[in-house]
Order: C-alpha cells, then structure tokens, then sequence
C-alpha cells in the first residue's frame, strides 16, 4: 500500500522521510529557515540544526541550532 | 449523524451563497455540501476581494478589486465569517422532474384504446376476431397438438398449456380436444350455448336459447 | 442523506491530482496532493507559491511541502492557480 503508482503521502509520512535531511522552512512572516531538521512534533515545532535564516532572500543569521514553535511555520520543504 | 440535525444549514443546501471571509473576501456559489466544522463544497464559485462599494464610491476599479472565478472550491469553516443566500437553488432536471409529478391531473383519461367490440367470453372468440377463414392459413396441426410427450420443453417454453381462445383451426381433427384447450366445440357437435362467430345475435330482449338438457342459468327451465 | 459528499471527502478524492490552495493572506499554492491530514495540513508536491504584490505575482518552485493547515482559506480541486 505505502508506494503503489500514486503513493498517498500524509503529513506524517512526509515528516518521517525527511527528518535528518536539508529542509526549508517558511514562516507566515515570510522569513525562512534552512537547515537539517532534527525533530518536530505534532504542532510542527521544529529543531533544525546548521541553521540559515534568510528575509527577503537575504542571508540575515546563522544558529547552530533553532527551535522554531510551530504556530508560525506556513510551510515545510523538502530542500533540493 | 450531527450534520443532519443542523437544519439551518440543509435549508439552505443547494442555494446559492454570499460567504463573507474573516480577511474580507466575498465568495459566492452554490452550496453542494457541508460538514460539522462548516467546511463549504461550493460550486461554480466567484471571489470578490476589495467590497465592491469602494467601486461604487467613485474610485475607478483599483488594481486591488478582483473578481475571480474559482469554479469547484472546499471553503474551510475556520475562516467563515457569515452566509447569506443569494439565489434559490437552480432547478435541476431531477426537480423538475419532481415538479411535473406534483401538477395536477388533466382531464385525459388513460383507456385502452378497443374498436367498439364486445368482451369475449372466455374460450369463444371475441367478436369479428374469428380466426382464419376456413381453408386459409392457420397454424399447423403440428403446432397445435398437445405437448407432453414429446421431448422435454425449452427452458423458455416450458410454460403451461395455454388456453387458447381461438377455435381450432380448419384441419384439426374433431376428436378429443387437447387438455386445455376450452375452445367451441367443432361444428356440427352440438349447438353452442352462445352466438357463434357468424351468426346474427340473438334479437334484444330475447335471452339466448339454452341448448336441450342445458340447464338454464339464473333463468327458470321453459315451462312451456 | 443531503449532502452525499462531505467537503474533506472531496479533497480526498483530489489526492493524486493538482489542487490550489487559497491562504487567509495573499498567498496561493498550486501542487499535486499527496495526501493530508485531520488538521488539513497538506502534502504537496511539485509546488508554485504564488504571492500576490503590487506588480502581479510572485512566484516560487518547491519540490515537496507540508503545508500547515492553519491558514488554509480555499481549496480549489483541479485548479490552474492565479493568471
């Protein structure tokens, strides 16, 4: 059932293929994070590591390690 | 089921909708179906961003009023702020359908069309339908014998012998009618109880002749 | 009953199939459904962000979102997007 022609991915699923690997996170604001995604939860809190936090396509900081509440996340990207 | 007790909104069900949103968008279409979150399906679905009163106010349609068409949308409940009906559900062919059972009836009257022609009786032949001239087509003796011994029936012919209500045709023997098949008897056996085919009826007011030794139905037996 | 079809089943039915997805902001998404969620958070793939400015249209290319369902206005089966 899990990879047939059309796989039916639910948000769990895809959270449990990428963690370890290079994501992208957008926040309402518009700000982005990228970085390794470490952990996460339910809520979409998210620990990324060797983080880069981009505004207006700009790199502004750089953590070693973010902790972002999920309340502001608008979307999580699988990084190419 | 918690849906179906929330009649307001099955009122409304099919109704095209005015869907104010809580960032001032204005949708309309017709309500297909809803849930308990009061998740939308609507169809044929227009957005109108920027109230149009500010058009109206004078100010040429600034680049911030759209009207888009969206067709098929699921509107999330959350971000409902009111509803009001626009239109009456468009008729659909099912309801009109609906509507043409509920007019009433005209003055036709259903009735099979006949020619005028008495009811036969069972077993005689109905006036004028007196089965082939003598001496012209009919069927073929074979096909008129009984069944039975011959090789089982066809599945789909294996219905009962049927009562025919034509009289034998021209050819078939006289001798014992087959099971069956209640038909006049042949001519010539005795008189028949009712007028044959052929023969003029009886004159009004006069009751048919019994046979001699038929008992008279209803009817005392001629004293005299 | 009524309503034969219950709107989440709607977009069930639209896994495997481009979706639009409309935002509280003026944001749009169009992808292909992966599947989603209780919440309606959203798994999409081959995605355009659409972002509305005052010259037209931002656009961004994602290969594989979740979306959280928290700002999700509208829900477009099928849809091309804005333009």
């Amino acid at each position: 059932m899990a990879d047939t022609v059309q796989p039916k991915k639910t948000p769990s699923d895809f959270l449990g293929a990428i963690i370890g690997h290079p994501v992208l996170v957008k926040l309402n604001s518009g700000i982005i994070y990228k970085g390794v995604l470490a952990c996460l939860d339910g809520y979409m809190n998210i620990a990324l590591e060797q983080t880069e936090e981009y505004a207006n396509g700009q790199l502004k900081n750089k953590y070693g390690d973010a902790f972002i509440r999920g309340n502001n996340v608008l979307y999580i990207s699988a990084a190419e | 089921m918690t849906i179906s007790k929330n009649s307001k909104m099955m009122n409304v069900l099919n109704h095209r909708l005015r869907v104010t949103m809580s960032d001032g968008r204005v949708l309309t279409g017709q309500m297909l179906a809803f849930d308990k979150h009061m998740n939308l399906v609507l169809a044929d679905c227009q957005e109108f961003r920027k109230v149009k009163a500010k058009a109206v106010a004078g100010k040429p349609s600034d680049d911030r009023e759209r009207k888009r068409t969206l067709g098929l949308v699921v509107l999330r409940g959350e971000t409902i702020v009111s509803i009001s009906v626009d239109a009456p559900p468009p008729p659909s062919a099912e309801q009109q359908r609906a509507k043409a059972a509920q007019l009433p009836t005209g003055p036709g009257i259903g009735r099979p069309a006949g020619r005028g022609l008495p009811v036969a009786m069972p077993g005689m032949p109905p006036m004028g339908l007196a089965g082939p001239v003598r001496g012209v087509g009919g069927p073929a003796p074979s096909m008129m014998l009984p069944r039975g011994n011959g090789p089982p029936p066809m599945p789909a012919m294996s219905a009962a012998p049927t009562a025919y209500s034509r009289p034998p045709p021209p050819g078939f023997r006289p001798g014992v009618p087959p099971p069956g098949m209640p038909g006049a008897p042949p001519p010539g056996f005795r008189p028949p109880p009712m007028p044959f085919p052929g023969m003029r009826p009886p004159p009004p007011g006069m009751p048919g002749m019994p046979p001699p030794g038929f008992p008279g139905r209803g009817l005392p037996p001629p004293s005299g | 009953m009524a309503s034969q079809l219950l709107p989440l089943e709607l977009i069930d039915k639209c896994i495997g199939s481009k979706i639009w997805v409309l935002m509280k902001s003026e944001r749009e998404f169009v992808g292909t459904l992966s599947g989603f969620d209780d919440y309606v958070n959203m798994v999409l793939e081959n995605v355009t962000e659409f972002e509305r400015t005052t010259e037209g249209y931002a656009t961004t290319q994602l290969k594989q979102i979740l979306l959280n369902g928290n700002n999700i206005s509208m829900l477009v089966p099928g849809g091309d997007g804005p333009q």
